[in-house]
C-alpha cells in the first residue's frame, strides 16, 4: 500500500492515489493516529508530482480522513474509524455500480446475477476460479 | 501576468532556420511552481524552445521570459537562475566529476555543495573518475545533480530521461522531485517518455511542428479527453457528437475520444439497449490522439 | 572569464607539451641528419637550414591548430551548449577562449622553441631565427586569429582540416625520421634527394587522410592516448640516436678503390700532386646506387679531388666535388676552389661555376678560410677562372673569366689578391687600358708581377698599391715597323733580375721604312712574321734579343721556362710549314746564360703534343706520344739511352718534382696510376694508387 501507482493506468494518479489510503482505511490498515509520509516523502517514493499528493491529502482533509498537525505531519484522523465502515460499504457500492451496469447490457436477469454474486460469495479461495 | 505567476511566458516565439519553422508563434505560459511537460514528435521545436530560453538560439521574431526577465536582454541574469540538463549532452570528458562540480561551483553564487555531493553519493559515483569514463546514466545523473546544485528556481530538462536505463531515469525523477520541495521552483521538462512524464508532470503542453496545440493543467485534460465507448448491439449505426475524433466503428461497437468530455453528453449518447462507458486515458493516448488528429488538420 | 579560461588552459595545456615534441622531433632529425650525412661544413649548411626552414614553418602551425581547436573542437564533440547555458555572456566567454588561446599559443610556441634554442644554434642561426623572430610572433598570431575566426563560422570542417594536417605532418615528420634512420642504417649517404622527401610526405599524407577520415573523431577523443605514444616515440628516437651514431661511424663515406686518374699536376713547388680522381661514395653500395641511378647517370662516380704528396704518395687533402687543391709553395696551406652549392650529382667536376675559396691548413686539416671573394671583381659573374699563389706564398690571386679581345682569347684583365686567411682582399687591375694584357708572370719577391701588353709594352705592376711603371717599350727598337704584335709568354728568372719575352712579331719590310703603316695598307696584306725571344733587366735598363727567326705559321705556347739555377731558358713553339704533306714540328729555342744568341732545335714527333719540363742539371725534357727527347741549353738534341725512351713509351710528363724525378701518368685514363720516373736508369716507381 503507497508504494506504488500505475503510470499506465488510465486511472488519473490522483485519484490512485485517494483509492489506495482509502482502501487502507477501509481495510483497517491505516488506523486512527498513524502517521502519513509527508507530501515531499510520498512524492518522492511514488515519483509523482508533489502538487498531485499535496491535492490528495488536502482532499482527503476535506473530507475528514485525514488530520494535518502542525510541525508534525500528517495523520488519519479519529474520525477515520467511524467513517471506516462507511468507507468499506462505498467502495463495495462503487464495484457492484459497475457490475450492476455490465448485467443490464449483457441482458442478464436480475435471478442470475443475484445467483452468480451469491457463488462469487461463497468462492473466495483464490486459485479455485480465475476470475478473468 | 505578473512575474510572480508565470515562471515561463513566451509571446508568439518563432524561431526560422532558413524556411522551416522551428517554432511558429509559440505563446506559452508554464506557472511557477508547477512541473510542466511539453511534449511533441521528433523534430517539433521543443529543444529549440529551450535553447531559445537560455538564449543558445536568438528566436526570430517574438519574445519570452523567464522568471519576469527577457530571455535575449537579460540572458545571463535567467541563466543564473536556471537550470538545464540536455539529452545526452557531451561533457568535457577529460574532467573528474570533482572538477566539474568545482568548476561549476565557481559559477553560480548560490552554490550548495552538500546538495550536489548527497545526489552523487546516493548514486554512488567516485568524483575523482573521469567524466569521459562514466556511463550514460552516470553522466545524466551528474549532470541533473550540478543543475540543481545552484538552487535554481526553474529547472529545464530538455528529454534528460531519453536513452537512460531505468535505475537513472528513477533517480533524476527523484532528484526533480527532490528539487521541488522549495517553494515556488519550477520544472520544464520536454521528452518522449509520456508515460513517466504523466506521473510528474501537472501541466502539459503539445507541440507539433512548431506549433502549441494545447496547454493544459493535466488534470483538466484528463477530464476532458476521455474515450467513448458504446456498444450498441441491436442498432447497425449511432451518431456520434461533431467533434469525434479516432473513431473507430465495428458491427456493434464504436470507439470514439472526445475533446469536451461531459456528464451530460454522455446521457446524451445514452440509450436503451446501449452501453456507453466513457474511459479515461493515459496522456500518451490522449497526446497520440490528438497530436494525429491536429497534424492532419494541418495539412 | 577567468573561470573559463581556466577551464580552456586545462583543457588545452597538453598542446604546450605537443609543441615541445615538435620542437624535440626536429631537433632529432637535425643531429640524425648531421650524424649520418653530413661530411663537412657545407652539408653542415644544407642540414641547417633545412632543419631551421622547418623550425620556422612549424610556429604558425601550431598557432593554427590552437586557434582552429579551442572553438571547433568544442562544436564538434558539442561542449558549446554546455559552455554557453553558464550564468555569463557571450562577450565573456568569448573573451576567456580568445585570452586562453593567446596564452596556449605563446606557450606552445615557446616550448617549441626551447630544443631548438638549446641544440640546434647553427640551424637557427642558418635561417635567421632570431632576427625573424617578430615577425614569426607576429604572424603565428596572425595565424592564430584567422583560424580562430574560421572556427567560429565552420567548426566542423575547420576542426577536421586541421585535425588531418597536424596528423599528417606528424606523420610526415615521423616517417622522414625513420627513412633517415633506415638510410643510415644501411649506409645510403644522400637523404636529402626530392624524391625520397616527395614520397615521405605523400605516405604522410595518405596515411593521414585515412586517418582523419575514418577514425578522426576516434582519436581526437581519446586524448589521453595520444601523449604515451608520443612519449613513446620521443624515447625510441632518443635511444636510438647513439646507436645509430655507432652503426655509422664505421660506414661514413669510403672512396672505392681509384677509379680514373685525370688532370695531374704538380704543384707546391713540386712536393705535391694534385689531381682527380673518381670513386663511389660507399664502397658496399655501389650496387644500389646503379640501381637508383642507371639510366639517369651511367657514369655517376663522386669526384674527388686529391692533393698526394710526390714522395710518399699519401693523400695530403681530400675534398669531394672541388677542383684540385693549390698548394702553397712551402706546401703548407692548400687552395680549392669550388661552386656555391653543394652538388651530390655533378655530372662534370668542371660543370659548376667556382666562386667559393676554401684554404686548408694541410698538417692539421683544419680549415682556415671558406668564403666568396671573388664577389670583390667588378666584372664577370663572380666566377673564377684561375686560382694561384704568389711566390713568397704570401698571396694567393684569383683571376675571373678569360677575356676575350679583339685578336683573340687573353688573359683577365683584374686580378684579386688577398691573404691565406682571406683578409686584405684588393683588385690589381693587369689591364692598361686601351691596351689589354697579353701574358704575365710573378716577380720572385712577391712584390709584384710583370704583363706583357697586346702592344709588346712590359709592366711592372706592383702588388702592394697597384701602381704600374713601363719597364721595356717593346721590340720596336729592334723591329720599327713592327705593326703587329702576337705576344706568346712571358717569365721572370728565378733570381727575378731578367724577364725573358716570346713574341711573334709581323712587320712590313722594305721602302715604308720609318712610317706608321695601316694594317688596311695594301702592303700589310704580305707582313712577314718573326717569332722574337727578348731579355729584359728587371729594372728596364737593358733588353736583348736572343732570337729572332722568320717564323710562317708559328704557334706560339705559353711554354717560357728558366732552369732553376737561372742560367738557361727555354721555349717552345709549334710550326708548320703549310704544306699538308708535312708533319708539324716542334722549335725549341733554347738559350745558356752568357752567350747573346739562343739555338733552335727542330723537332718532328709523332704529334705536336708534348709536356716540357726543365731538369735539375737545366737541360730540357721533352715528353710525346712514345717518344721523349732531351735538349741541352746550347740547343743540341741528346740522344737518349733505349731504356729511357721504352719508359717514355707508356708514360707521359707530368712534371719534375722537388727531388729531380720525372713525374709521369699512363697515357690511358682508365686503370691510370702515378708514378716517378728515375731519369738516370728509367726505372719507375709507382707513386699512386
Amino acid at each position: 500500500m503507497l508504494d506504488s501507482i500505475d503510470p499506465k493506468a488510465s486511472t488519473p494518479i490522483y485519484r490512485q492515489i485517494i483509492h489506495q489510503i482509502r482502501r487502507g482505511v477501509a481495510a483497517g490498515l491505516l488506523a486512527a493516529g498513524d502517521r502519513l509520509p509527508s507530501v515531499r516523502e510520498l512524492a518522492a517514493r511514488l515519483l509523482v508530482n508533489p502538487n498531485t499528493v499535496a491535492r490528495v491529502y488536502r482532499d482527503l482533509e476535506r473530507d475528514g480522513l485525514l488530520e494535518t498537525r502542525r510541525g508534525q505531519g500528517t495523520f488519519v484522523s479519529s474520525e477515520a474509524e467511524a467513517m471506516a465502515e462507511s468507507e468499506r460499504c462505498h467502495l463495495i457500492a462503487d464495484q457492484l455500480r459497475v457490475v450492476a451496469r455490465d448485467v443490464r447490457a449483457f441482458g442478464l436477469s436480475e435471478e442470475a446475477a443475484l445467483t452468480l454474486f451469491r457463488d462469487a460469495l461463497t468462492d473466495e479461495k483464490p486459485g479455485r476460479k480465475d476470475r478473468r | 501576468m505578473s512575474e510572480n505567476e508565470y515562471a515561463i511566458t513566451s509571446a508568439s516565439l518563432t524561431k526560422r532556420f532558413g524556411r522551416l519553422r522551428a517554432l511558429d508563434a509559440v505563446s506559452a505560459r508554464v506557472p511557477r511552481g508547477s512541473i510542466y511537460g511539453l511534449m511533441g514528435p521528433n523534430g517539433a521545436g521543443k529543444t529549440t524552445f529551450v535553447r531559445v530560453l537560455l538564449n543558445l538560439i536568438n528566436p526570430t521574431s517574438g519574445s519570452a521570459q523567464v522568471l519576469g526577465l527577457d530571455v535575449v536582454r537579460e540572458s545571463v541574469a535567467v541563466r543564473r537562475r536556471v537550470g538545464h540538463v540536455a539529452a545526452l549532452q557531451p561533457l568535457w570528458d577529460w574532467m573528474t566529476v570533482r572538477d566539474y562540480t568545482d568548476f561549476m561551483a565557481g559559477c553560480y553564487p548560490t552554490w550548495r555543495p552538500e546538495a550536489v555531493s548527497k545526489v552523487l553519493d546516493r548514486i554512488g559515483i567516485d568524483t575523482q573518475a573521469k567524466l569521459g569514463e562514466l556511463s550514460r546514466g552516470q553522466r545524466a545523473i551528474v549532470s541533473i545533480a550540478v543543475a540543481i546544485g545552484h538552487e535554481p528556481d526553474l529547472l529545464l530538462l530538455d528529454e534528460a530521461l531519453t536513452g537512460l536505463d531505468p535505475i537513472a531515469r528513477r533517480e533524476i525523477l527523484r532528484n526533480v522531485i527532490d528539487a521541488m520541495q522549495a517553494e515556488g521552483r519550477t520544472v520544464l521538462i520536454t521528452g518522449q517518455d509520456i508515460a513517466d512524464m504523466e506521473r510528474i508532470c501537472d501541466h502539459v503542453g503539445f507541440l507539433v511542428k512548431g506549433r502549441l496545440v494545447l496547454e493544459s493543467t493535466l488534470d483538466d485534460l484528463k477530464a476532458r479527453v476521455k474515450r467513448i465507448r458504446i456498444e450498441h448491439p441491436s442498432e447497425p449505426e449511432v451518431q456520434i457528437p461533431g467533434g469525434a475524433i479516432q473513431v473507430e466503428r465495428s458491427p456493434r461497437e464504436t470507439v470514439f475520444t472526445v475533446e469536451d468530455f461531459s456528464s451530460q453528453l454522455l446521457d446524451s449518447l445514452d440509450g436503451p439497449q446501449r452501453r456507453v462507458a466513457a474511459e479515461d486515458l493515459a496522456l500518451e493516448d490522449i497526446f497520440i490522439d490528438l497530436a494525429q488528429s491536429h497534424m492532419e488538420a494541418a495539412r | 572569464m577567468k573561470h573559463v579560461f581556466t577551464k580552456e588552459w586545462r583543457q588545452g595545456h597538453l598542446i604546450a607539451l605537443f609543441g615541445l615534441l615538435m620542437g624535440g622531433l626536429i631537433t632529432a632529425l637535425w643531429g640524425l641528419l648531421t650524424i649520418a650525412w653530413v661530411e663537412d661544413w657545407r652539408d653542415q649548411e644544407a642540414v641547417n637550414g633545412f632543419c631551421g626552414v622547418i623550425y620556422v614553418l612549424l610556429l604558425p602551425v601550431l598557432a593554427g591548430y590552437v586557434g582552429a581547436g579551442l572553438v571547433a573542437s568544442e562544436t564538434e564533440r558539442g561542449t558549446l551548449p554546455l559552455l554557453l547555458g553558464l550564468p555569463f555572456s557571450r562577450r565573456q566567454v568569448w573573451l576567456g577562449k580568445f585570452l586562453a588561446g593567446i596564452a596556449l599559443t605563446g606557450s606552445a610556441v615557446v616550448l617549441a622553441v626551447v630544443p631548438g634554442a638549446i641544440a640546434i644554434r647553427p640551424a637557427f642561426e642558418e635561417v635567421h631565427f632570431w632576427e625573424i623572430l617578430p615577425d614569426l610572433a607576429f604572424g603565428s598570431l596572425l595565424i592564430f586569429a584567422i583560424s580562430f575566426f574560421w572556427s567560429t563560422r565552420c567548426a566542423t570542417i575547420i576542426s577536421a582540416f586541421l585535425n588531418t594536417t597536424l596528423l599528417t605532418i606528424g606523420i610526415a615528420l615521423f616517417v622522414l625520421v625513420w627513412m633517415a634512420l633506415l638510410g643510415t642504417l644501411i649506409g645510403y649517404g644522400p637523404l636529402l634527394d626530392g624524391e625520397i622527401w616527395a614520397l615521405a610526405v605523400c605516405i604522410g599524407l595518405v596515411v593521414g587522410s585515412y586517418f582523419g577520415f575514418s577514425r578522426g573523431d576516434v582519436l581526437l577523443s581519446q586524448r589521453r592516448r595520444l601523449l604515451p605514444l608520443a612519449v613513446a616515440v620521443a624515447t625510441f628516437l632518443m635511444l636510438s640516436l647513439p646507436i645509430i651514431a655507432l652503426v655509422r661511424w664505421d660506414t661514413r663515406y669510403e672512396r672505392a678503390e681509384v677509379v680514373e686518374i685525370k688532370r695531374p699536376e704538380l704543384t707546391g713547388g713540386g712536393s705535391a700532386i694534385s689531381l682527380y680522381t673518381r670513386g663511389s661514395p660507399v664502397r658496399f653500395l655501389r650496387e644500389v646506387e646503379n640501381k637508383w641511378f642507371a639510366d639517369d647517370f651511367p657514369d655517376y662516380r663522386a669526384n674527388y679531388a686529391v692533393c698526394l704528396d710526390v714522395s710518399s704518395g699519401k693523400e695530403l687533402l681530400t675534398r669531394r666535388e672541388t677542383r684540385p687543391p693549390v698548394l702553397s709553395p712551402d706546401g703548407k696551406l692548400a687552395a680549392v676552389l669550388r661552386g656555391p652549392q653543394p652538388l651530390i650529382w655533378a655530372g662534370h667536376f668542371d660543370s659548376f661555376p667556382a666562386t667559393v675559396v676554401e684554404v686548408w691548413d694541410v698538417a692539421n686539416q683544419r680549415l682556415l678560410y671558406g668564403g666568396t671573394p671573388s664577389e670583390g671583381f667588378a666584372t664577370g659573374q663572380g666566377e673564377i677562372g684561375w686560382m694561384g699563389w704568389s711566390p713568397d706564398g704570401q698571396w694567393i690571386a684569383l683571376a675571373g673569366d678569360l677575356r676575350y679581345h679583339r685578336y683573340g682569347p687573353g688573359i683577365f684583365d683584374q686580378m684579386l689578391l688577398m691573404r691565406p686567411d682571406g683578409s686584405q682582399a684588393r683588385v690589381i687591375p693587369l689591364e692598361d687600358p686601351p691596351h689589354a694584357p697579353r701574358a704575365w708572370d710573378w716577380a720572385p719577391d712577391g712584390k709584384s708581377i710583370y704583363v706583357v701588353r697586346e702592344d709588346g709594352v712590359l709592366i711592372r705592376r706592383s702588388l702592394l698599391d697597384g701602381t704600374a711603371d713601363t719597364i721595356w717599350e717593346g721590340p720596336a727598337e729592334h723591329i720599327p715597323y713592327a705593326y703587329r704584335i702576337e705576344v706568346g709568354a712571358a717569365a721572370a728568372s728565378p733570381d727575378g733580375q731578367w724577364i725573358a719575352v716570346a713574341m711573334k712579331v709581323y712587320y712590313v719590310p722594305g721602302s715604308f721604312r720609318g712610317r706608321t703603316i695601316v694594317a688596311s695598307h695594301p702592303s700589310a696584306q704580305y707582313p712577314k712574321p718573326l717569332l722574337l725571344v727578348y731579355l729584359v733587366s728587371a729594372d728596364g735598363s737593358t733588353s736583348q734579343l736572343l732570337f729572332k727567326e722568320p717564323a710562317e705559321r708559328a704557334i706560339l705556347q705559353s711554354d717560357l721556362l728558366w732552369s732553376p739555377r737561372g742560367d738557361a731558358l727555354y721555349y717552345i713553339a709549334g710550326a708548320h710549314s703549310g704544306r699538308p704533306s708535312e708533319r708539324e714540328s716542334v722549335w725549341v729555342v733554347a738559350w745558356t746564360k752568357g752567350s747573346d744568341r739562343a739555338s733552335l732545335a727542330t723537332l718532328s714527333p709523332s704529334t705536336p703534343l708534348v709536356q716540357t719540363a726543365v731538369l735539375p742539371d737545366g737541360h730540357l725534357l721533352l715528353s710525346a706520344w712514345q717518344r721523349a727527347y732531351i735538349v741541352t741549353p746550347k740547343g743540341r738534341l741528346v740522344t737518349t739511352s733505349s731504356k729511357f725512351t721504352d719508359a717514355f713509351k707508356n708514360w707521359r710528363l707530368v712534371g719534375i718534382d722537388a727531388r729531380g724525378r720525372a713525374i709521369v701518368t699512363r697515357w690511358r685514363q682508365r686503370d691510370n696510376e702515378i708514378a716517378a720516373m728515375d731519369l738516370s736508369s728509367g726505372e719507375v716507381t709507382a707513386i699512386y694508387p
